[in-house]
């Protein structure tokens, strides 16, 4: 493989990942929204999961859980960025 | 980073994981778990550096490895480039020194080596083993009875660390740390999880401090793990960054003493006039310095050559003029016909009516070259880059184009009869 092809590889692996952490945040900010949503219904009804009630508390965790990988994968897309930006100053 | 570095790092690195992983497991396991019967006796510390110590000699092995590896491996090849490097100016100094005591000699005898056999011991005495091939590769190519054929060199010993850090090993290095901030952020988001909500129980797991504190600290326990290592990785790759730059301002030092040396020893040479003689040590002398050259040395060395008017008189095939720099260079009428100047740097370079015929230019790069009225008979331009290259009036008969970039290239007329065109 040259430098050339691997380095495309590269760009090709950091869109992947920016792509599947957009996919991330857009799950966390459904589960969020449906939450909230509810809550602002009359007469809602507490959303309950194998008899845990959903409160505040595990919405919060819930979005985080995928909303803190998303952000990781956006970081790791970065962090290939800058390793492909110090690999052409090298070079060059 | 040589692999025997990589491999060492990696020895290490399992250690340093394996150790905080099974003190986490030793000393937070029996507090968490009920340890089994023949075990539930003892009391939790106890208990925790029993597991400890018999794990130890587990953890140590590869650590044992990694370190030997460094010491008895690693370190002698750093030493023996840094020797190298070092003395590498004036021992070379020494054999330009001794070359130039030769170069008389061989011009006694009128340019006959194998005249001067009984003598090789005396000139090849307290020679390194690449020094003693480069001049045993010079006698060969006076040859006895014409010009010699020149032994291709033997395969530099690449000494460990003269290459810089490749990017696997950065990209390990930001890899540890990614994973290092992901396992922290992750152990504390366990805890956060484990301590405010009930989610835990969706999935069957029991809630509370206990869980809490085992779950975030096996992630902390990965987290610092990886960035121990990935902080030791950075280190290295700067250290061996900087050894490389030093290394190859050792090289290019003598680099350069090898280029003044051979161009005084062959302007000293021209001047002698010896007819054969004359020619075929000065082309043996050019020939056996090339390899040991760089693309600016080499190219410095062709166009001075080509300026005195001296290389008309040496039969250069074969050369190895490999990623020659010649840059806007005047080569007309050049005769370099079958050398190899595969990937050379002939950007905007004159070759009016040069003598190509041939040449090995495969990755060359002929843009804005004015090679009008050469002779590229035969020459293999294979993937050559020559945009916008006059080729007006060439001969490009042979030639081999495949994949040649030729966009905007000026090339002859086959109709008004002028050059060639490749069958």
């Amino acid at each position: 493989m040259t430098p050339a092809s691997r380095n495309l590889w590269l760009e090709i692996v950091a869109f992947g990942l920016v792509l599947i952490s957009l996919f991330l945040f857009v799950v966390a900010g459904y589960f969020t929204a449906m939450f909230m949503i509810n809550g602002l219904l009359p007469n809602s009804v507490p959303l309950e999961i194998r008899g845990v009630v959903l409160g505040r508390r595990e919405a919060l965790v819930s979005a985080l859980s995928t909303s803190l990988p998303g952000a990781v994968l956006v970081a790791t897309a970065w962090a290939l960025r800058l390793l492909l930006v110090a690999e052409k100053r090298c070079g060059a | 980073m040589s692999p025997a570095k990589v491999i060492a790092f990696l020895l290490g690195l399992a250690s340093l994981a394996l150790l905080l992983l099974f003190g986490f497991v030793a000393f937070a396991g029996p507090i968490m778990v009920a340890p089994p019967p023949p075990l539930d006796k003892q009391s939790e510390g106890c208990l925790g550096l029993v597991l400890f110590a018999s794990s130890l000699p587990l953890v140590a092995i590869p650590g044992i490895a990694g370190a030997c590896l460094w010491f008895f491996v690693v370190r002698k090849q750093e030493a023996a480039a840094n020797a190298e490097a070092v003395s590498g100016l004036d021992r070379e100094a020494s054999f330009q020194d001794r070359l130039d005591g030769l170069t008389p000699r061989l011009l006694a005898h009128g340019g006959d080596a194998a005249a001067l056999a009984p003598e090789i011991p005396l000139w090849t005495r307290d020679l390194d083993g690449p020094r003693q091939n480069r001049l045993l590769r010079l006698l060969a190519a006076c040859g006895g009875e014409g010009p010699g054929e020149i032994a291709p060199p033997l395969p530099a010993i690449a000494a460990a660390g003269t290459a810089s850090p490749a990017w696997g090993t950065r990209a390990l290095s930001f890899g540890l740390l990614g994973i290092a901030a992901f396992c922290t952020l992750w152990g504390a988001f366990v805890a956060f999880a484990n301590l405010t909500s009930n989610l835990g129980e969706i999935l069957d797991l029991p809630g509370g401090p206990k869980t809490a504190a085992y779950g975030s600290g096996s992630c902390f326990v990965i987290a610092l793990a990886a960035f121990l290592g990935g902080l030791a990785l950075h280190w290295l790759n700067r250290r061996e960054a900087r050894r490389h730059r030093w290394l190859t301002i050792a090289q290019q030092g003598a680099r350069d003493v090898i280029l003044e040396r051979g161009r005084r020893r062959l302007a000293g040479l021209f001047q002698q006039d010896d007819g054969a003689a004359t020619g075929r040590i000065g082309r043996a002398h050019f020939l056996s310095t090339l390899p040991e050259l760089d693309g600016a040395g080499k190219g410095s060395l062709l166009a001075w050559l080509h300026a005195g008017g001296h290389l008309a008189g040496l039969a250069l095939a074969g050369a190895d003029l490999r990623g020659a720099e010649l840059v806007g260079a005047d080569l007309s009428a050049v005769a370099l016909d079958g050398t190899d100047l595969s990937g050379a740097v002939l950007t905007g370079a004159r070759l009016v009516e040069a003598r190509l015929r041939g040449c090995r230019l495969r990755g060359a790069d002929l843009r804005g070259a004015n090679a009008t009225g050469a002779d590229l008979r035969g020459a293999d331009l294979r993937q050559a880059r020559m945009h916008r290259c006059d080729l007006r009036r060439a001969d490009l008969r042979g030639a081999n184009l495949e994949e040649a970039n030729l966009w905007q290239a000026l090339l002859p007329d086959p109709i008004a009869g002028s050059g060639g065109v490749p069958s």
